[in-house]
């Protein structure tokens, strides 16, 4: 039976792993590399790993450090930031990813999608979109500190369409809050979307993380319960088992 | 030795880290059309898209290699894109409804998932276990392994009795792995899946490539 995924997600400013509050508020945390190797240790199911500020930089997620990070890490790794071409998911997946997660360039060019799709695969090709609520709780875009204009559901779909082998959402509203996730949008996407879903934001307790995987998506990302409290991934995924979820123990 | 197929886009990166730590020697061929001497197996490891890959493999002259190592009866491992490009016939094609071949060394043809499995969420993403095998290099498997899965297309088996196959463990199950005389293939990724699968990638070098001498 396919196992619903628990996966930490790692954000890094390009040199070290950083925590946002609301997408906004950062804490420093440490190297990437260790980080990334104390979950290696607690035989996590899956990685994401994504560099917040690349597309500022103009530069993509340093392959030499996905490079360092897969020779250590047996385990499936997504990473992110700034890949905005066929040759950065090339030197990417060359370097040791498994599948490239796109977000702005997903959006100034969509075609990209369709094209590293017919290339690689859509299974390697995830579409990161990050979502908040409007002052009437309306779901809308965001991306790079602007809400935008577009439909949220037709931008999904779209994104469907042009080849995506998964959709990664982040709530906004709910990033580095520890005070729960969204739940009416958990259950929005799982009625609306048909591909494998990962959502990310908020996830405070173990009871939030069961009660969202309860839910019909494919993967919760969690950050802050991991680094900020003693929760390892392992007490999750027990939790989920002992709640009737399918999870790899 | 074991030689490791490398067609350009295909990540054997992973695979190689996993060779290296199980101690296994190994090489990389970038090219045929023939393998070195003193090759033991041969491991096509895929990522990617069918047509991509196999105009890749054609291009190098890796299609004759992989061919000869056949004739030869050297065990070959397929891994995700790279069991499926062993088949006949693929739709995972730059055209609408235009068919690829394949290698055509195992009777089967690869198919999108979603033409067959409409309550499945595709593409096939995470841990799956998969039913009993009775397939060699799964004779050290324990029951709950799981195993890391990332396609959107799976393998349809022609009705041949030398073609041995395992499914997920789902009521819509798919092809997870087969057997076909000196061929493995393995849908998911063995170097990925941690122990169960780096267990499954020392057993193919031991049981089938080292001790078929």
């Amino acid at each position: 039976m396919l196992r619903k995924r628990v996966i930490p997600l790692i954000a890094i400013d390009g040199f070290s792993v950083i925590k946002t509050e609301n997408f906004s508020v950062r804490r420093n945390l440490g190297s990437p590399v260790t980080v990334v190797n104390t979950y290696n240790t607690r035989n996590v199911d899956e990685l994401i790993l994504i560099d917040l500020d690349a597309s500022k930089r103009a530069q993509m997620i340093s392959p030499a450090l996905v490079k360092h990070i897969s020779k250590h890490c047996f385990m499936p790794l997504t990473v992110g930031g700034g890949v905005n071409s066929l040759e950065g998911f090339e030197a990417l997946l060359t370097a040791g990813a498994d599948k490239i997660t796109i977000n702005k360039s997903a959006y100034e060019n969509p075609d990209l999608i369709r094209k590293a799709a017919m290339k690689f695969g859509k299974q390697c090709v995830v579409v990161s979109v990050d979502l908040i609520r409007g002052i009437d709780g309306q779901l809308k875009l965001y991306s790079q500190g602007e809400i935008l204009e577009e439909d949220v559901w037709e931008w999904l779909e779209n994104v469907h369409q042009l080849g995506a082998g998964e959709i990664l959402i982040q709530s906004v509203d709910c990033d580095g809050t520890l005070a729960g996730p969204d739940f009416s949008l958990i259950k929005e996407l799982a009625e609306k979307v048909s591909l494998p879903i990962i959502y990310s934001g908020g996830i405070g307790s173990l009871s939030d993380a069961v009660s969202a995987l309860k839910e019909d998506i494919s993967g919760l990302g969690i950050t802050s319960l991991f680094q900020f409290s003693k929760v390892t991934p392992s007490d999750v995924k027990h939790e989920a088992w002992n709640n009737n979820i399918a999870v790899r123990l | 030795m074991l030689a490791v197929i490398d067609f350009g886009s295909n990540n054997t990166g992973s695979v190689l880290n996993a060779l290296k730590a199980l101690g296994i020697p190994n090489t990389l061929i970038k090219s045929g059309p023939e393998l070195p001497v003193g090759i033991k197996g041969v491991i096509l490891p895929g990522v990617g898209h069918f047509q991509a890959a196999m105009e890749s493999l054609i291009s190098k002259q890796l299609d004759i290699a992989i061919k000869g190592a056949v004739e030869s009866e050297i065990p070959i491992l397929g891994i995700c894109l790279g069991m499926q490009l062993l088949a006949k016939t693929s739709d995972e094609s730059w055209e609408e409804q235009a068919m690829v071949k394949g290698l055509g060394l195992v009777p089967a043809h690869v198919r999108d998932i979603k033409a067959r499995c409409h309550n499945f969420r595709a593409p096939h993403m995470g841990w799956n276990d998969i039913a009993v095998a009775d397939i060699s290099i799964f004779k050290g498997q324990k029951e709950g392994d799981a195993y890391y899965f990332v396609h959107s297309h799976e393998v349809l088996p022609e009705d041949d009795p030398r073609l041995l196959t395992v499914r997920t463990n789902d009521e819509e199950s798919i092809v997870a792995a087969y057997e076909y005389q000196n061929i493995i293939g393995l849908q998911f990724h063995p170097e990925k899946s941690q122990e169960p699968g780096l267990r499954l990638l020392k057993d193919f070098w031991v049981k089938l490539c080292c001790e078929s001498e």
